[in-house]
């Protein structure tokens, strides 16, 4: 994947990746946050943002946008078995770490502005997703 | 209305040509059709619905060539090669879909008319409700009569193959930007046809035929031919009439409610869901429909709504929206969800995903991608090939175009799918394989559900089982796509059950305030179950080039994953021996 854009699902994986180190829970259950985080992302002026943002298509259908393709992308990550579900209820996904050490090999190969875009990606999913922190009070 | 959408506008005029070309007595300058006068209504018999009324503005298009072509569509394509019975047609389901639509319509009415006399008044101020409730009603069955027109030959085996058409892409990305969401070429057709001028010609000559107008009890008025097309993908003329089109195309639709009973029945399974308590507890509830982007606005300004989006109000409302009321079911309603949920997963398991059932319609999909390639190269535009899909039934595979095709490579496909010389498996994968290295098992699955990724994948997989296959054999012929088409060889990859609509239900109770059906109900970790465990990546071939693509596929497959392990490869591999 490395010298070509990045697809949803390299970024996807790599701010999977990039979320689990900054302690950040990966809701599962509720996609709500997934939704606006990435919406406010293909809004975003920043630098270095993919090629795929702009095709990203979001659906207005309910209280608020919605991708499909990021949804079944999102479920896909689970039935794939490449993240787990360890809690009864579904609420939240954690990066199995075998996965994440495979995945984060290959951010490196990334040009410098695509990293730097995927960690302001990070700074935003903070204002959308709950820190470990907070989960475990 | 398609001011600025100038593919489906291009379209739905091409249909117009189309439909009073090929059938003049119905749609041409001087149509005869219906010749005689119209009695209201008439009765048609159902073995699920039993019998229902359809009125007479329905038969005129149940008894039209875009309606009766439907008959000579398999609903469930190839299935009746593993499931004999399943011969049920869309014609039928079609039927069915209108007779289960107004039941939900008349469910609501019976519980929630003064609501519904509200919408009516808020939407048709100048308009007596009754009337307006009749009207809409009407429209939403002949929005469900006719949401299934744009099949064509097997269903969704052919709807692969059209909806690569460039022409139909543009379309369908120009009607999810117009309904603001996401649409395919499919309902991209049976919207086009929908609004005609040759349906609406059609109507209009049978208004002036019915007999004692004003003593019918079925609604006798001028329908909206916009709002029937706008239902039939989802949408509506108006936000507060959004819940007609969720029972036509949402989460619980009159589309699902009738062929999860269908296709079960046809194919003789023994899966059912309760309708009648769907039907004593399904409700509207206010909702709203965010819309940031301004693509309702514009959709709804098109059709002559004046209905503008509030401003928003942060943060319960952070986006600009429009007031709506969407199609229910509350917490009372769980069992029959829960129903519904495994009927759905059930017939993927038993006859959609079953492994011959893909293997017939893969091999049809191969023949049909075929058939056009051979079409293109003998200067065929995307529009007539458009046609030629508009024009076929499951018949058309017996004629000219297939079977007695000139093109030798295309008549033998046909001559194998007409006798069911079938593919068989040669390797099945699953992401829940066991294995020390199964997180390359795992990122492979990812790529394949990474719709950027999914085609270059399989592209390369194919393409590298080809080359190794000739490097074994000459026989298979001299290029890879040669060598593909001769050994029967393809990667088949399904498409995972959707449940989007069905997870933003909100299941609570007429008098408490929803909740995400998920809070109630496991239905995530059903649908995981189920994909994780009944979903597989399948490698198919001719079964006398068995031997020779299990090796040459297992050598593609090392170099795809990363694994080079017999006893990885052992337990994929679908051999008898």
């Amino acid at each position: 994947m490395p010298g070509k854009d990045l697809s949803l699902g390299d970024f996807v994986k790599q701010l999977a990746v990039l979320m689990n180190t900054s302690g950040l829970v990966m809701l599962f259950k509720e996609e709500k946050p997934w939704h606006v985080l990435f919406y406010r992302l293909k809004k975003d002026e920043t630098p270095g943002k993919p090629q795929f943002f702009s095709t990203l298509r979001f659906d207005w259908d309910g209280p608020y946008p919605k991708s499909q393709e990021l949804s079944r992308f999102i479920q896909a990550l689970h039935w794939t078995g490449a993240v787990g579900a360890v809690n009864p209820s579904y609420e939240t996904i954690v990066l199995h770490p075998e996965m994440s050490e495979f995945w984060s090999a290959m951010l490196k190969d990334f040009p410098g502005e695509t990293q730097e875009f995927l960690r302001h990606a990070v700074t935003v999913a903070k204002e959308e997703f709950p820190s470990e922190a907070v989960t475990m009070k | 209305m398609l001011e600025g959408y100038p593919t489906l506008s291009g379209i739905t005029e091409q249909f117009d040509r189309f439909l009073q070309l090929n059938h003049p007595e119905f749609f041409g300058e001087k149509a005869v059709h219906p010749v005689l006068s119209l009695k209201s209504y008439k009765v048609i018999h159902d073995h699920l619905w039993g019998t229902n009324r359809f009125s007479w503005r329905e038969l005129v298009l149940i008894d039209s060539p875009i309606f009766q072509r439907l008959r000579g569509i398999h609903q469930t394509g190839l299935a009746y090669y593993v499931y004999p019975s399943a011969r049920h047609s869309r014609f039928e389901h079609s039927l069915g879909v209108a007779t289960v639509a107004s039941k939900v319509f008349d469910a609501l009415s019976q519980r929630q008319l003064p609501l519904l006399h509200t919408i009516a008044t808020a939407v048709y101020p100048n308009s007596d409700p009754t009337d307006t409730l009749s009207r809409l009603r009407a429209e939403m069955r002949v929005a469900a009569l006719l949401h299934d027109v744009g099949h064509s030959l097997h269903s969704h085996a052919s709807e692969r193959v059209y909806s690569e058409l460039g022409l139909l892409k543009k379309a369908a990305d120009e009607l999810t930007s117009f309904v603001g969401k996401e649409k395919g070429s499919g309902e991209v057709i049976s919207f086009c046809l929908a609004r005609t001028k040759s349906v609406a010609s059609l109507l209009k000559r049978a208004a002036a035929k019915l007999i004692n107008k004003d003593a019918t009890e079925e609604f006798s008025g001028d329908i909206d031919l916009d709002n029937v097309s706008l239902l039939i993908v989802g949408r509506s003329k108006h936000p507060l009439l959004q819940f007609l089109g969720d029972i036509i195309s949402g989460g619980f639709d009159a589309d699902k409610l009738d062929y999860l009973l269908r296709d079960t029945a046809a194919a003789g399974l023994p899966l059912r869901y309760d309708l009648e308590r769907y039907l004593y507890t399904v409700f509207l509830d206010k909702d709203v429909l965010a819309d940031n982007e301004g693509e309702l606005h514009k959709l709804y300004t098109s059709v002559g709504t004046q209905e503008k989006p509030k401003d928003a109000r942060p943060p319960a409302r952070p986006y600009k929206y429009f007031d709506t009321y969407r199609l229910r079911l509350p917490k009372l309603a769980m069992s029959t969800i829960e129903q519904m949920v495994i009927c759905k997963l059930m017939l993927f398991s038993y006859i959609y995903h079953h492994q011959k059932v893909r293997a017939a319609e893969g091999m049809l999909v191969k023949l049909l991608n075929g058939a056009v390639a051979y079409w293109q190269r003998s200067g065929k535009k995307d529009s007539e090939i458009l046609e030629t899909f508009l024009s076929a039934t499951d018949a058309t595979l017996d004629g000219e175009l297939f079977l007695r095709c000139k093109d030798s490579a295309i008549a033998r496909y046909s001559y194998r799918i007409a006798n069911r010389l079938i593919p068989r498996e040669v390797f099945r994968l699953s992401p829940s394989l066991s294995h020390p290295k199964e997180v390359l098992v795992k990122d492979f699955f990812t790529l394949l559900e990474d719709k950027a990724r999914r085609r270059e994948v399989i592209d390369n997989l194919e393409k590298d089982i080809a080359e190794n296959l000739l490097k074994r054999e000459k026989q298979y012929g001299k290029s890879p796509q040669e060598a593909l088409w001769n050994a029967g060889v393809w990667v088949d990859v399904p498409k995972v059950p959707k449940f989007e609509d069905m997870s933003v239900l909100v299941g609570g109770g007429t008098a408490q305030p929803g909740v995400p059906i998920s809070d109630i109900f496991p239905i995530s970790q059903w649908i995981q179950a189920y994909e994780s465990h009944r979903f597989y990546v399948r490698i198919y071939a001719f079964s006398e080039a068995f031997e020779d693509v299990a090796q040459a596929a297992r050598e593609a497959l090392s170099a795809s994953i990363g694994i080079n392990d017999e006893s990885f490869f052992k337990a994929c591999l679908r051999s008898r021996t």
